[in-house]
């Protein structure tokens, strides 16, 4: 009986130790609106992304090529530059580039969207 | 009562569905058969032990009806199969719950010889009780127990032989420079071998300028060999029952010349130990302890190096798929006459089989694992007849460490620059790399921690003559952790099952889980799960009373709700833990900053998910259990499940004008509906024992819902099609020549040429794009037939017994480098690939023209590389003789004794033929083997 005894005792206490609530363990973290709000760098940030979304346009859309090529004063020197898409009859609905494409509608998609989510 | 069915049952001799009263299914107190309201199926040791396998889940191919067992690997330590229950039924994880005596666990540690049972748990009513991990089914492992007064050793050896079958077969030098040349003139470029390298391939008089290697024949041996040694100490006294289990595995693999080096091998080597115990003790009358203790080592090593610093083995270097595959024979001699290492700037001599698995040294893998666990079962009766309770707990660790004892060598070439009169007049040197002492890093790269609690209150009780009630309440808590970020989950689980029997006849199981798991969103952490199962044993009722044939009938039928924390899981099938949380994440830079500088953006991440559910499945199973003849065992069984709130990318219902990724939503629904059946007929024509069974599953599923954005063309649908559908263009032959092309619609994948693949307008816009790509075949993934039949006979200890399984309505995409796709980034080619080629003469041929770069028409899922994956193989056979009794009874000592030789998967009848339909890509060949063994019994 004696060993019985132990036996129980020790579950029983084991039992007891794991009982306790572990559901809301988590090991990730994430950055949340509260997190956003604390610096003035990150709402500066948060704003300053909308302008990522616009052609910066110092050759770095169109493999090098600036919109500029795109226009009749400028050829671009290679004539398989994407910028000559423009130009060369490969501006397609399927090849929208940027003016027209789904690229041009980011900052406005951001803005609106970025309006929608955190207004209460 | 029951144990008159039993009696009535034990007549046949291996009956597989109904001798199995002692087999768990997860309850406190075990059921027979007879009175199970489930879809269950049993596979016994006797059955699935015939294959000398390396562990248990490679016994199970083509056992236990409704499970999927399908092979991949051929490289011994790494050779695991892949598991489902009724096939594939959901976009997101479909791997059912493994189980050892009832805890979660790795098998690839556990030997076939300590498994007693292994329970495959299929409909709802099965699975209830094991929340939110069962929704995919169960595989319980039941390992052996001792047994009360008895003492028996159990001694046996096998030694078994593998070799490779169906080894790739790549062309030799001489051809290998002829269909390179012909590649690059097809794409309109210059060839690369001159007439007289050519010459000089074909005559080999310069073996280390122009060699000639066959690497498949010169790095891999003919033969490997295992050796599996078992002890096994079985019995028990008045009130204690032991088992207890040695084993040792050793393989050693197929490199050719492993001992070229001082004090090591540089062989493929497996090893094993395992130590098994397990003991169940009677403490007094009402207190019963029960005790598992395994403990296992396992040491693997290879040639060459291994990444110690991840757990994935795919990024090492295989001999297989990044070598052999991939080396032409006219790459590079093995050695240059100083005795150097073989290798030039195209192919390095990191890529020389022969120096990698002679001159790199060697890594290693140890795996040390302990589990263990124990179970203490109460009687209650004094506080009430029929009341009694049980506490378990376990603990298991594993534990990987790599270590990298490789080194690096100097490889070089000559190359010769220029020719006079057919012989070569100039050559320069090529060397690289430099010879590094053997290296010594070494680290934990897996590691695995579980513990289980469990608690069960249970009664068990005859109300009266008619009615009997059995039920319990089982609490559940689980903490498992991996090494690693987000792999630590915890789960809780409650389950009522109540089962009710009236007069031994009908039976009625309600079970009701409420489950938790810390890998939910807060709020939907929780989830109840009921489930209601019936049967009718009509063999029982008065009017069957007499009724010669019909031994044992029943019907069965359950339906239930499942739930589970299965999670999103991203494009890259990872995970997605957060889900319901918005998150925001570092975006790019703008020049925004004072004096042109970048200023640093922030940008709102996935958009939290607006549903909180969980996949559920809603599990619908009828049944039918037969023992007819007094020889024959049925079982049949039809399912349908639907399961819903399945956790899919919404970015298909949302316009890209959203400007954001798009939530996980529990928006998808698959349908799955099929049937599975087992037979097995056992006879005794005079002194022959005859034994025959088969198993069958037909599973078959629809995607439903999964949000699919809109398509073009309904071609390109995929909602409504089986899970893991193939997709790909219609091939409808080749292009003849340059008329041909002008005449057929535009192919707009690359300039096409004569001798291209010619495509199918699916969508009859007159253009080939990727807009034709339609449903072609059936699922690469899981076949929807798999079948299996069995036959033996004994007479008078000598037999014979063969196993034969099989898959329907699989498909394969034949895309493996150099076999069927050869010739790209400088890989080799097959001599099948160079004989069925097309050439202008050749029309008529199995594969297109040559192309020397990867051919953007060509090499892409088709109809031309689809092949019919199906087959027939031919698992276990073997031939047994078991000493005679009264021959061992003189010896005083020995009880039993057991010769047997076996072949394992020694037949495929199939479609590839050049290559396994079961592991046709680049990597180790499945291997055959013949086993023979001895097992004796004291």
């Amino acid at each position: 009986m004696k060993i019985n005894k132990i036996v129980i005792g020790g579950f029983t206490l084991l039992l007891s130790i794991s009982a306790c609530d572990n559901l809301n363990y988590k090991e990730y973290t994430s950055q949340n609106e509260d997190y956003m709000k604390v610096t003035y760098e990150r709402v500066t940030g948060l704003l300053n992304n909308v302008y990522t979304k616009l052609d910066t346009d110092f050759g770095n859309n169109y493999s090098g090529g600036m919109l500029a090529s795109a226009c009749d004063e400028a050829d671009y020197a290679y004539a398989n530059n994407s910028v000559c898409d423009f130009t060369n009859g490969n501006w397609s609905p399927t090849n929208a580039l940027s003016v027209l494409g789904p690229t041009a509608m980011k900052p406005f998609k951001y803005v609106m969207n970025t309006w929608l989510t955190t207004r209460d | 009562m029951i144990p008159m069915v039993l009696a009535c049952l034990s007549v046949q001799v291996g009956a597989q569905e109904y001798n199995d009263s002692l087999a768990t299914t997860g309850y406190a107190k075990t059921q027979s058969a007879a009175e199970r309201t489930s879809s269950v199926s049993i596979i016994k040791n006797e059955d699935f032990n015939k294959r000398s396998a390396k562990n248990i889940g490679n016994s199970l191919f083509g056992q236990g009806a409704g499970l999927m067992t399908l092979q991949g690997n051929g490289q011994y330590s790494n050779a695991e199969p892949t598991f489902y229950i009724r096939g594939l039924k959901t976009m997101s994880k479909n791997n059912p719950l493994i189980l050892v005596d009832g805890i979660e666990r790795d098998i690839d540690k556990i030997t076939s010889e300590e498994v007693e049972n292994v329970i495959v748990l299929k409909d709802a009513a099965a699975v209830a009780i094991y929340g939110y991990k069962g929704i995919n089914g169960v595989i319980n492992i039941e390992t052996k127990r001792g047994k009360y007064r008895t003492k028996e050793v159990n001694v046996s050896y096998e030694h078994g032989f593998e070799w490779q079958a169906r080894k790739p077969q790549f062309v030799n030098s001489a051809t290998y420079a002829t269909a390179v040349n012909e590649a690059l003139a097809n794409d309109g470029m210059l060839p690369r071998y001159s007439q007289d390298e050519l010459n000089a391939f074909n005559s080999g008089t310069l073996p280390y300028l122009y060699p000639n290697v066959n690497w498949v024949d010169e790095t891999m041996g003919e033969l490997a060999s295992t050796n599996i040694y078992n002890v096994s100490f079985r019995g028990g006294a008045d009130k204690f029952r032991y088992y207890a289990l040695g084993s040792l595995i050793n393989n050693k693999g197929f490199i050719g010349s492993p001992n070229e080096n001082e004090g090591y091998s540089t062989q493929d080597q497996y090893s094993k130990a395992n130590l098994r115990m397990n003991l169940d003790i009677d403490l007094t009358n009402n207190t019963k302890l029960k005790l598992n203790i395994l403990g296992s080592l396992m040491e693997t090593r290879s040639p060459g190096a291994i990444d110690t610093n991840i757990d994935d083995t795919s990024g090492d270097l295989n001999i297989w798929s990044s070598m052999l595959y991939v080396l032409p024979s006219a790459a590079f001699p093995i050695k240059l006459e100083d005795g150097t290492w073989g290798g030039n700037s195209t192919w390095k001599g990191t890529l020389n089989p022969i120096a990698m698995s002679q001159g790199a040294a060697y890594s290693k893998q140890h795996e040390r694992s302990v589990f263990a666990d124990m179970t203490l079962i109460q009687n209650l009766s004094s506080i009430t007849p029929g009341l009694g309770a049980s506490v378990m707990i376990s603990y298991d660790n594993t534990a990987l460490f790599r270590e990298n004892h490789s080194k690096t060598f100097v490889y070089g070439s000559d190359i010769v620059t220029s020719w006079e009169n057919g012989v070569p007049a100039t050559t320069t040197h090529f060397s690289e790399g430099k010879d590094s002492d053997m290296g010594s890093a070494a680290k934990v790269t897996t590691y695995k921690k579980a513990f289980n609690v469990s608690g069960t209150l249970y009664y068990d009780k005859a109300l009266n003559e008619d009615h009997h009630l059995y039920s319990q309440l089982k609490w559940d808590y689980e903490s498992r952790k991996f090494i690693g970020l987000n792999t630590t989950y915890y789960r809780y689980n409650t389950s009522l099952y109540t089962h009710y029997g009236y007069k031994d006849k009908m039976f009625a199981d309600l079970s009701i889980s409420a489950s938790a798991s810390n890998r939910m969103a807060p709020g939907s952490k929780w989830a109840i799960s009921p489930t209601l199962s019936l049967a009718w044993v009509i063999s029982k009722e008065d009017f069957m009373k007499d009724n010669e044939w019909i031994n044992f009938l029943k019907l069965r039928a359950s339906a239930g709700v499942i739930n589970s924390d299965q999670l999103p899981l991203d494009s890259n099938g990872n995970e997605v833990y957060n889900y319901f949380e918005q998150t925001y994440g570092g975006g790019s830079t703008y020049p925004l900053a004072p004096n042109d500088g970048l200023l640093g953006s922030y940008v709102l991440g996935r958009l939290a998910s607006p549903s909180l559910r969980h996949e559920k499945a809603y599990k619908y199973n009828i049944g039918v259990d037969a023992s007819l003849f007094n020889s024959l065992d049925i079982t049949l069984d039809g399912y349908y499940e639907r399961r819903s709130d399945i956790w899919v990318d919404s970015k298909g219902k949302y316009s890209s004008i959203l400007g954001f990724d798009t939530p996980f939503e529990n928006a998808g629904i698959v349908d799955s509906w099929g049937v599975d059946f087992g037979a097995n007929y056992t006879k005794k024509i005079g002194e022959v024992k005859l034994n025959t069974g088969a198993n069958f599953l037909f599973a078959k599923n629809k995607i439903v819902e999964q949000l699919e954005e809109a398509r073009l063309y309904s071609n390109l649908v995929t909602t409504n099609d089986p899970l893991k559908q193939t997709y790909g263009l219609q091939a409808i032959g080749f292009f003849k020549d340059q008329a041909d092309i002008d005449n057929s619609p535009k192919q707009l994948f690359s300039d096409v040429k004569a001798g291209d693949i010619k495509y199918k307008d699916v969508n009859k816009d007159n253009v080939i794009d990727s807009n034709d790509k339609t449903a072609i075949g059936y699922s690469t993934t899981a076949p929807e037939i798999y079948y299996s039949f069995h036959l033996g006979a004994d007479w008078k200890g000598l037999g014979f017994d063969a196993m034969f399984q099989g898959t329907g309505r699989y498909s394969a995409v034949l895309n493996t480098k150099s076999l069927f796709w050869p010739l790209i980034n400088n890989t080799t080619i097959s001599q099948e690939y160079f004989d069925n080629r097309w050439t202008p003469e050749n029309q008529d041929a199995k594969y297109p023209r040559l192309s020397s770069q990867s051919n953007d028409n060509n090499y892409q899922t088709n109809t031309l590389w689809l092949a019919d994956r199906s087959f027939l193989k031919l698992r276990s056979v073997e031939v047994y003789y078991k000493l005679p009794q009264c021959l061992l009874q003189k010896t005083k000592v020995v009880r039993n004794a057991k010769l047997y030789v076996r072949g394992i998967d020694l037949l495929c009848f199939d479609n590839v033929k050049v290559a396994d339909p079961e592991c046709y890509g680049a990597g180790y060949p499945l291997t055959r083997s013949v086993v023979a063994g001895v097992s004796i019994g004291f």
